[in-house]
């Protein structure tokens, strides 16, 4: 057999096939070209999903004439100058492949202009070559027209879903786009219709209101940054009322970068941990920023995956950051009487003489505010812990809920829920503080492991122990359980300590799940339920010891336990605001 | 079909086969009880496949039939008609049965028999033969200690080996060790060993009255089913696969300390630890004193928040005792064993906090149980 050097022709297919795998990728490319190129508007428009044809045109610095050429290369980048560049990477691009990519296997009209030509340079390129050069009018910016996108890679070209698929991948892409951009205005026309146009004002709320919509994101809190030297963390996340089947609501940026990291998302996860119910999970926009040579994005060419250097470090000041937020949130789900302001303000403004409100008041309530005040429209502005403390009981209904005054409204506590928090906690408290108790097995469970499960026990060892499970080494790799915590022994006792050997993230979690259901069931058992008709001073006790439990806010099962209807929205009701 | 019985055998019938109907199920013939004719006796059947219970209840045969109708509403109805003949009527095409007691009567629709699950036969193999009131002691004394959960199924069954004239009942949680041997009536030639379900001998221990004629029980020779005589009641149970822990391994052959002790006052003593272990952790505390004149358990259990207690009983105690003769366990795996136990003596036997603990009958030689401590801070 002769070995042979490939063919360019070949050899570039081969490449490209790599970064461009279907017309998203083409999209990705380009639209982080024009972003690296400073652009603040840029439009992308496809026809059946970029199938036919993907033009994509900003208002960035353009490309050079003299240079303009250059960039259909293999290798030929503005980016990177030096080897000592590829560590401190601040660019979305850097190989210099993408153009050389695309170009191999379709069609390229592109017209680019710099700030300081007169005329733009119109360059046709066809299957990787040069078809010709010529000059027009246009103004500052790059537009790239890419059309017949696989025309000679008919392999790839069957492998494409319909247009329709292709088309919603491109949407979703340019969401991303907008949620980690918040300063450059993007619009998506697809077919010749426009989808939507993100406002570009660096506000990241009103990003993320173009993706989500209005009533969403105006419930989303902004996360409360946990201060560490080298890492910054910022971005909205979802209220515990915010929660989706799937992870499909978390998008990670680092750098500027949008990324898929299985131990971040599990760190959000973790930071939500009953906050919302189980199998849910929460939805974040979250943007971390790192010393750039501390990540190392050049693993794959799509560069959606990225190694860090320090994970546990960004692990946990995620964790902390999201917990922080969640914990300064009153958390208390507001109800609306209304799904829209009644229009009294401009017609009935004549009678508001009669009312306790002056008229400018009123005047003032007619300009229309976007995103209210976030912690004055959700939280009333006060942390929960204080809201309980404000609660004055009033009375019970339905025999199930206690009826409170308090901060800035009326309050509904659901007693079975709210007792069960309460007890919940406590069992759970004495059984992780208190003496450990441990039910020794007649006859020892011995478990087969693999080389990262034992390492990870043995470094987990003292809070193997002092979770209540006795674990000793057993011969190469096995192990054996003589014991385990009494409160789960009825149950499956070896199958809860897989669960807290295995995790996917290989993070300690500190309590099974078993565990933690177990508790739940005899905190349920034990506490009121809907229908005991409760005195005054049993409820302002429930309230009382509700106050000084970690996570007021649900039941361990992840229901609610409080319910809010303000003031204001009381007053807008009777007419008074 | 067309038959007469008395009320009072029909509705005894149906309650002995009635615990072996479904009560939920995917399959809905399962909940229905299957009447036959055989030899001038009215056939009763129910199965939820695990299990099958057929008896024969004498009637008077006109004419031969089978069906299958609702157990729970046959029975319910049965049950409240006066203490008379019935007579019962079944066209073979209709799939509905006519019931006529003096002045009620009932039609309930059935289904075809054809549909119900063909009963497993068992009538290869060795004939075993058990005193009926040994039997039911035996399940008393072992069925409770196998396991509830499904984590290993294998728990869940009772360990049974026959050898020449002896036989022994096994069951463990995981925790405890219910061991009891017993002598057969007639000594066999084989020696076999099987495992049957624990709520399956459950069910066979209810089934023994106060007859006294031995309980025959043959097992298939592929060891997959067994069938129980119990006078006119046929139980066929499914026997389980996989293999039992080595119980005999895990009964501990020595011990440092040795109790003799009244039955009920131990029993006493831990009822009233349990008291304040109920709203605790659930454990009990036992500690062995010998200081020369008085010598005995001391029994104590503590909860948390609301406080401890300590009672103590006279027992002999053998051994040489010290502040290490002490060991802890889960009040309910104590109070489940002395519970069974009833009266006499008891013999309990230890070596120290971390090994398993053994209970005994004076009353009773063929029986121990073994008992795993806790690990607490003392």
């Amino acid at each position: 057999m002769t070995i042979e050097v490939l063919d360019p022709k070949i050899s570039s297919l081969i490449a490209a096939g790599e970064v461009i795998e279907r017309p998203v990728s083409v999209v990705k490319e380009l639209v982080e070209n024009s972003i690296d190129s400073g652009a603040t508007i840029i439009t992308v428009d496809t026809i059946s999903g970029g199938l036919d044809q993907i033009k994509i045109s900003d208002n960035g610095s353009g490309i050079n004439s003299t240079d303009s050429h250059l960039v259909f290369e293999r290798f030929a980048t503005s980016k990177l100058k030096t080897e000592h560049d590829l560590m401190q990477i601040s660019t979305l691009g850097f190989r210099g492949e993408a153009l050389f990519s695309i170009a191999a296997v379709s069609e390229i009209e592109m017209i680019t202009k710099t700030s300081s030509e007169k005329l733009a340079t119109q360059i046709f390129v066809d299957e990787g070559k040069i078809n010709s050069t010529s000059y027009t009018a246009s103004a500052t910016g790059t537009m790239i027209c890419v059309s017949n996108l696989f025309k000679n890679f008919p392999a790839r070209k069957k492998f494409m879903k319909s247009p329709r698929s292709e088309a919603s991948k491109i949407t979703t892409l340019i969401q991303q786009f907008i949620l980690c951009n918040p300063s450059i205005s993007f619009e998506l026309i697809q077919n010749n219709n426009r989808k939507f146009v993100s406002v570009g004002n660096g506000n990241l709320r009103d990003a993320v209101s173009t993706v989500y919509g209005v009533d969403v994101t105006s419930e989303m809190l902004e996360i409360i940054e946990d201060y560490n030297d080298d890492i910054r963390v910022s971005g909205l996340i979802g209220s515990v009322f915010q929660h989706r089947q799937n992870r499909s609501g978390i998008s990670l940026y680092i750098n500027g970068r949008l990324v898929q990291n299985r131990s971040l998302s599990f760190s959000l996860e973790q930071a939500y941990h009953d906050h919302i119910p189980n199998k849910k999970f929460p939805i974040g926009i979250i943007k971390l920023e790192l010393p750039f040579d501390e990540i190392d994005v050049n693993v794959h060419p799509a560069k959606t995956e990225v190694r860090l250097i320090n994970e546990n470090k960004a692990f946990s000041v995620l964790q902390r950051s999201v917990r922080k937020t969640l914990n300064s949130d009153s958390l208390v789900k507001k109800v609306s009487i209304f799904q829209t302001k009644p229009d009294f303000s401009i017609q009935n403004s004549e009678i508001s003489e009669f009312w306790p409100i002056s008229k400018s008041n009123i005047e003032d309530n007619k300009s229309f505010d976007r995103f209210p005040n976030h912690k004055e429209f959700f939280s009333n502005g006060s942390s929960l812990k204080e809201t309980l403390d404000s609660l004055i009981v009033i009375g019970q209904i339905s025999d199930t809920y206690i009826v409170c005054e308090g901060y800035n409204g009326l309050y509904l506590i659901d007693q079975h829920a709210a007792h069960e928090r309460i007890l919940y906690e406590r069992i759970l408290f004495r059984n992780l503080n208190s003496d450990l108790e441990i039910q020794n097995f007649l006859d020892p469970f011995v478990l087969q492991v693999d080389e990262i499960q034992k390492e990870f026990i043995n470094d987990n060892l003292p809070t193997i122990h002092s979770l209540g499970y006795l674990v000793e080494e057993f011969g190469n790799n096995s192990i054996i359980i003589r014991g385990v915590p009494k409160i789960i022994s009825t149950k499956d006792p070896v199958d809860s300590f897989m669960e807290l050997i295995n995790n996917d993230s290989r993070k300690f979690m500190s309590v099974p799940s078993v565990f933690e259901k177990i508790v739940a069931t005899m905190a349920c058992h034990g506490s009121v339920r809907a229908g005991d008709k409760l005195e005054a001073i049993e409820m302002e006790n429930l309230i009382e010891e509700l106050k000084i439990t970690d996570n007021p806010n649900n039941c361990p099962h992840g229901r609610p336990t409080l319910l809010t209807v303000d003031t204001k929205t009381i007053e807008t009701y009777f007419g008074r605001r | 079909m067309k038959i007469s019985c008395l009320q009072q055998n029909l509705s005894r019938g149906l309650a002995i086969v009635g615990r072996a109907v479904a009560t939920r199920s995917n399959l809905p013939v399962l909940q229905n009880v299957k009447i036959s004719t055989q030899n001038d006796m009215l056939v009763l059947t129910g199965t939820n496949l695990d299990i099958a219970i057929t008896t024969k209840i004498g009637a008077q045969i006109e004419e031969e039939g089978e069906i299958t109708i609702p157990a729970r509403l046959l029975t319910d109805f049965v049950n409240t008609l006066p203490d008379d003949r019935i007579d019962i009527e079944s066209s073979a095409d209709l799939m509905s049965v006519s019931l006529k007691c003096l002045r009620f009567e009932a039609n309930i629709n059935g289904t075809d028999p054809a549909e119900f699950p063909p009963i497993p036969t068992v009538d290869e193999g060795s004939t075993i033969k058990i005193d009926p009131q040994i039997l039911k002691e035996t399940v008393d004394y072992v069925a409770f200690a196998a396991a509830t959960e499904d984590s290993r199924p294998v728990l869940t069954g009772i360990k049974v080996e026959v050898n020449n004239d002896d036989f022994t009942f096994a069951a463990a949680d995981g925790f405890r060790l219910a061991v009891y041997q017993g002598k057969l009536v007639d000594s066999i030639d084989d020696n076999f060993e099987f495992i049957i379900p624990a709520r399956s001998m459950q069910e066979i221990g209810r089934l023994i009255g106060t007859d006294s004629s031995p309980v025959e029980f043959i097992v298939t020779p592929a060891g997959t089913h067994a069938l129980f005589n119990i006078g006119n009641v046929e139980i066929v149970s499914q026997l389980m696969p996989g293999s039992f822990p080595n119980y005999r391994s895990l009964i501990p052959e020595n011990y440092k300390n040795q109790v003799l002790a009244d039955l009920s006052d131990f029993t006493n003593a831990v009822k009233t630890a349990s008291i304040f272990a109920r709203d605790g952790s659930g454990i009990v505390r036992i500690q062995i004193v010998n200081n020369g004149d008085s010598a005995g358990l001391s029994i104590s259990s503590r909860a948390e928040e609301l406080g401890e207690n300590q009672g103590e009983i006279d027992a002999r105690v053998e051994g040489e005792v010290d502040e290490e003769s002490r060991i802890a366990f889960n009040n309910k795996y104590l109070a489940d064993v002395l519970d069974v136990l009833g009266d006499g003596e008891v013999v309990f036997e230890m070596t120290g906090a971390s090994s398993p603990g053994v209970l005994r009958s004076i009353s009773k030689p063929g029986y121990t149980h073994v008992v795993m401590p806790m690990f607490v801070q003392w």
